[in-house]
């Protein structure tokens, strides 16, 4: 978090911007600049290398800064980044799950192995989940939205507790309380109430109704609880996985299909697996390293 | 002020995406050259300067409305815009909408070379102040300059990807929907722009 302008910067900024509508294309073009700069390689540099000498004739209006007075202002403005009032990297390691209160009330409980943008503005509540799961709970304001976005999906909380997991493909949303507004790219908004659990995918939105039981198990794991009622094998050790370093693997798509029921601790995966080995057809092969292969036993059991 | 940061932040999302396209399709109407960026930018500045901004629901379709009602104002007064590229422009207004999806992808490589072409003083404040997050101050202490000329280096850069961004172009890939459609996704309120795409009517 950094603020490189000062106040008065900022206001003389906001004034210039007030000014004429060219001054605001110009300062809404120099952000998007600034801010689609932000993934670019800084390795290998280039020594002696001259765009100027390269590009011809470039001053138009609109599109450059006028004079010198207004370049120092929007410098101000975008590379300062004042627009921000309160920015924040949350991240979790393979494990951790960790509960942060925001600075407007709300608060936010990382699951393990992921990775939360916080970026407030005055208008603006807005996060943006990089990977993982996380859930949230919302200090109403509708004067000032919160939004989470996951690549492409925007999820609006309108006085709402939701949990949201990114899973590469499709984004997860479970609404506990209040409704939660979805917008993939530029579609209209779509309401998702409490109660309800969808599966996001760039080209649709899928929802269901769930029951209490249903909802707390997609949210157990703020308790770092992991609940099984009815899951394949291959869901639950999907979950396991997230809490462990090194996987466990599985080696036979006839153990895959298992039903299986159960309440572990998220960290409590070596009793699942033994619990397995007890009351199922599985053999586990444990590998130097800490990671599992689980096989099917029928060989062995029957010959 | 409150206002101007959820219009800048309106702007920057639902309308600035658009101008590659925008152009794209203007450059075909009006060929390359100075002309060519003036219209633009005197689109977008008509789009931020609605102030019923919050009305409006298709960034595209009103970005479009604005500059097909600006070819007409100028077909009427130095009659040369065929009216053929009107008729077409109208069927953009509906056509599916890659654009946003396409950008953030697009732009980081086309801004690559932009960053490697830079002149080494700019590069390397840019390179600190955006990537490095390093404060101007810092820099300047770093790089044995005073802050404005660290500040004027940035300005260099910040203006070779500007450039970069503004001179963006994209193709429209249409999915055939009719231009009649194009009416009930423009919805610009009372604007003096969209007010006037009733007009259309008169072509049949």
């Amino acid at each position: 978090m950094e603020n490189g302008g000062s106040e008065a910067d900022r206001s003389a900024a906001e004034r210039w911007i007030a000014q004429s509508p060219e001054h605001a294309v110009a300062f809404a073009r120099a952000r998007q600049a600034w801010r689609a700069a932000a993934g670019l390689d800084a390795e290998p540099e280039v020594p002696g290398a001259d765009l100027a000498n390269r590009q011809p004739g470039v001053s138009r209006r609109g599109v450059l800064l006028g004079s010198a007075g207004a370049l120092g202002l929007v410098l101000a403005g975008v590379a300062g980044d004042w627009f921000f009032l309160h920015r924040q990297l949350l991240t979790t390691r393979i494990g951790e799950i960790r509960a942060v209160d925001l600075p407007d009330g709300s608060h936010v409980v990382l699951n393990s192995d992921t990775v939360v943008e916080v970026a407030y503005t005055r208008e603006r509540r807005r996060l943006k989940l990089k990977r993982g799961e996380a859930f949230f709970e919302v200090a109403h304001n509708p004067a000032r939205p919160f939004d989470v976005e996951v690549g492409e999906t925007m999820l609006r909380a309108l006085g709402t507790a939701f949990n949201v997991r990114d899973r590469g493909a499709v984004v997860e949303l479970t609404v506990s309380h209040g409704v939660v507004g979805v917008r993939e790219g530029q579609a209209a908004l779509r309401k998702v109430p409490a109660g309800n659990f969808a599966i996001i995918h760039p080209d649709a939105v899928a929802v269901a109704s769930y029951d209490a039981a249903g909802l707390s198990q997609k949210t157990a794991w703020r308790e770092h609880v992991i609940e099984l009622n009815g899951d394949s094998l291959a869901q639950a050790v999907e979950e396991f996985n997230r809490y462990r370093a090194h996987p466990i693997v599985i080696g036979d798509q006839r153990v895959a299909a298992l039903r299986v029921g159960g309440r572990f601790q998220t960290n409590e995966s070596a009793q699942f697996i033994e619990g397995l080995e007890q009351s199922m057809p599985v053999r586990a092969v444990r590998d130097a390293d800490g990671g599992v292969l689980l096989l099917s036993s029928d060989e062995i059991a029957q010959p | 002020m409150e206002d101007l940061h959820a219009k800048l932040e309106w702007f920057e999302r639902d309308i600035l995406p658009h101008s590659p396209v925008l152009r794209s399709r203007l450059r075909k109407l009006k060929g390359a050259g100075e002309d060519l960026d003036d219209l633009v930018s005197e689109v977008l500045t008509r789009a931020y300067a609605n102030s019923r901004w919050q009305q409006v629901s298709n960034g595209r379709a009103y970005l479009f409305t604005i500059a097909r009602n600006l070819l007409v104002d100028s077909a009427r007064r130095q009659k040369v815009v065929a009216f053929d590229s009107i008729v077409e422009f109208e069927a953009l207004q509906s056509s599916y909408d890659f654009s946003a999806h396409l950008c953030a992808r697009d732009q980081l490589r086309k801004l690559q070379p932009v960053l490697d072409g830079l002149p080494p003083q700019p590069r390397r404040v840019f390179v600190a102040r955006r990537l490095h997050e390093k404060s101007l101050a810092q820099i300047a202490e770093e790089m044995g300059l005073s802050v404005s000329t660290v500040e004027k280096h940035l300005g260099v850069a910040l203006a070779a990807f500007m450039r970069a961004l503004a001179q963006q172009e994209q193709e429209v890939i249409s999915v055939g929907k009719q231009p009649d459609s194009a009416a009930s996704t423009a919805r610009g309120g009372g604007n003096p722009p969209s007010a006037r795409v009733g007009e259309r009517g008169q072509r049949g």
